[in-house]
């Protein structure tokens, strides 16, 4: 490993754990990362399990309880990654960003640091509501478990990438809320997340298989044993593919942006 | 005495405009015009600048907001590039990709805001800082140590940011500027929003660690107060995007002819019936002209029993001298 490409990782990894740091001492942000899943989690298990029931893939039911986890896996995620990439543009609003702008680490590093911190932080509040798999009906294997925090960790690393990018270009906290929720709430309720894709008419079927959402949200529900409408490797591909191409989008952005 | 002039700066360019070899920044007769946008016009930031740098040296930039001094110096910060006219900075010209890395590698900066995590102790941002510039963690730690002695934040680094006052924020942000021990310091209002007790103690910690520096340190520092324009060993004063004149604050002064008139602002008409041009109107009225002038303002303002001092011109003065605007008015670009 060639000398610049180490002390880019080391930068990187400096300022992982600056965003780690900054998440530990803001109390509020750290109750409302757990809380809010666990909200969620006692609703889905306790309050909506036995709503109805969604047909499976082998002619048995599951219960809607089961069928919405991922979905509120997916929205959990969604909100943590915004928090993670506001703190971009509070960075730059506090002045901190241009000390980071000034050095010699390249645009990807920064990028790294912001996706990999604001993704640990989405896929910590995940694994706690994936907890609840067991009490509201899926019998996930370990593996299959490992698997849906994996596609958790991908869906994080892609909104934020997706978020940094918008990010670069906007001032205000309120206005990135607001393009935020424009973008993403359409695309997670076109994702399959409330109710099955199956049976839907031939043009909103379309739209949702052409939705990288709702890859994410296959490969997560596929891996809990939640009946999916694409090939698991489809929606694996289009995770990581998302993934990788949300965070190219944000070095490209925050690179050319730089200077 | 209400010219504006374009000023090349002669004793930093050799012959036909061309900079010496070895300055730590060449500027040759650099433009940046901010694209028009829905709100704002366009406007013509840098305007044919042309300036050099010599290593060692501490230049200060003095001009009102919106003069281009912040402009100017975030093109030297590798942080703006400029529309047209070259720029070498610490021997890198042109700041392609790898140029850019080799300056950043080697400056240091201090923004207006503190670029400083406030939810980070000072030790945590300065190790931060050092990472962030590849230093090993060991020389990293004898830097922070050395640095914040140096500075006087030693008792404060495990206090966040955030809890520290101005004053000591800002010795903090100059403590990381200086970490990396760069070749070129770039200072951007450093002092905004200091006391002057605190302005004085900063700018005095700046002067000593360019004093102590093993290597020659090259400050930049751009400012809208006179007397920490004074600090520099040379002074830009810049205009409308134009740097109007420079050189060493004493020879600035000097150039302006003589002693200057101060008198309240209600006794301007006579200095102006004295033949003197009136440099200021508030809070005092300033008139600067020739001997004989001067002298027959002392007698028409001791005629009408008026307060009044004669001394050396200041570098507002000499400001007003040469664009016809006050040093602390906004100046509009073209």
């Amino acid at each position: 490993m060639n000398a610049r490409l180490l002390q880019s990782r080391l930068a990187a990894a400096a300022l992982t754990r600056r965003e780690l740091i900054r998440f530990i001492r803001q109390p509020s942000r750290v109750a409302a990362s757990i809380g809010t899943p666990v909200l969620l989690w006692l609703f889905i298990a306790s309050g909506m399990s036995r709503s109805f029931m969604m047909p499976g893939d082998a002619g048995e039911h599951v219960s809607y309880g089961s069928y919405l986890l991922p979905g509120v896996v997916t929205m959990t995620i969604l909100f943590s990654t915004i928090f993670a990439a506001i703190s971009l543009i509070q960075d730059r609003q506090e002045g901190f960003l241009q000390s980071v702008l000034v050095s010699p680490i390249p645009a990807w590093a920064i990028v790294a640091s912001k996706v990999l911190g604001g993704a640990a932080v989405a896929t910590l509040q995940a694994i706690i509501l994936l907890l609840a798999a067991p009490f509201i009906g899926l019998e996930p294997s370990f593996l299959g478990l490992l698997g849906a925090v994996i596609a958790s960790a991908l869906t994080s690393i892609a909104v934020v990438g997706l978020g940094l990018a918008a990010a670069w270009w906007i001032d205000s906290t309120a206005g990135f809320h607001g393009v935020m929720n424009m973008l993403l709430m359409p695309m997670w309720l076109l994702s399959g997340a409330l109710f099955p894709v199956q049976g839907s008419t031939p043009w909103l079927r379309a739209i949702v298989t052409a939705n990288p959402l709702h890859w994410c949200h296959s490969a997560i529900a596929g891996s809990l044993g939640v009946p999916i409408a694409i090939a698991p490797i489809s929606a694996w591909l289009g995770t990581i593919g998302f993934a990788l191409a949300m965070f190219a989008l944000a070095s490209v952005v925050i690179g050319l942006r730089r200077s | 005495m209400n010219q504006t002039t374009t000023h090349e700066p002669t004793g930093a360019m050799a012959e036909g405009g061309v900079p010496r070899p070895g300055a730590a920044v060449a500027f040759t007769s650099v433009r940046r015009v901010y694209r028009a946008t829905r709100k704002e016009p366009a406007r013509t930031a840098l305007d044919s600048v042309s300036l050099t740098v010599a290593r060692g040296e501490w230049l200060s930039i003095l001009g009102p907001n919106g003069s281009g001094k912040s402009t100017l110096l975030r093109i030297i910060a590798t942080l703006d590039r400029p529309d047209s006219g070259g720029v070498t900075i610490l021997d890198q010209a042109g700041l392609g990709g790898g140029s850019v890395r080799a300056v950043r590698a080697r400056i240091g900066v201090v923004f207006q805001h503190p670029g400083l995590d406030p939810l980070m102790t000072v030790r945590e941002n300065l190790l931060l800082q050092a990472a962030l510039v590849g230093m090993t963690r060991s020389d990293a730690e004898q830097r922070v140590h050395f640095v914040a002695a140096s500075l006087g934040v030693t008792d404060r680094l495990n206090s966040r940011v955030g809890t520290l006052s101005g004053g000591l924020a800002r010795r903090a942000d100059l403590a990381r500027a200086l970490l990396s021990e760069p070749e070129l310091l770039l200072l951007d209002e450093p002092t905004a929003g200091l006391d002057p007790e605190a302005r004085t103690v900063f700018l005095d910690l700046l002067s000593q660690r360019r004093l102590d520096s093993a290597a020659p340190l090259t400050i930049i520092m751009t400012t809208h107060h006179m007397d920490e324009a004074e600090r520099g060993s040379r002074v830009a004063l810049m205009h409308a995007g134009r740097i109007v004149t420079e050189g060493k604050p004493a020879e600035l002064r000097r150039a302006l002819g003589g002693n200057v008139v101060v008198t309240r602002s209600e006794n301007a008409s006579l200095l102006e019936s004295a033949g003197l041009t009136l440099t200021r109107t508030a809070p005092d009225a300033v008139g600067a002209g020739s001997p004989d002038g001067v002298e027959r303002a002392v007698v028409a303002l001791t005629r009408a029993a008026a307060p009044f001092s004669v001394g050396p011109p200041t570098l507002a003065d000499v400001y007003f001298a040469h664009t016809g605007a006050r040093l602390n008015s906004t100046a509009e670009t073209p």
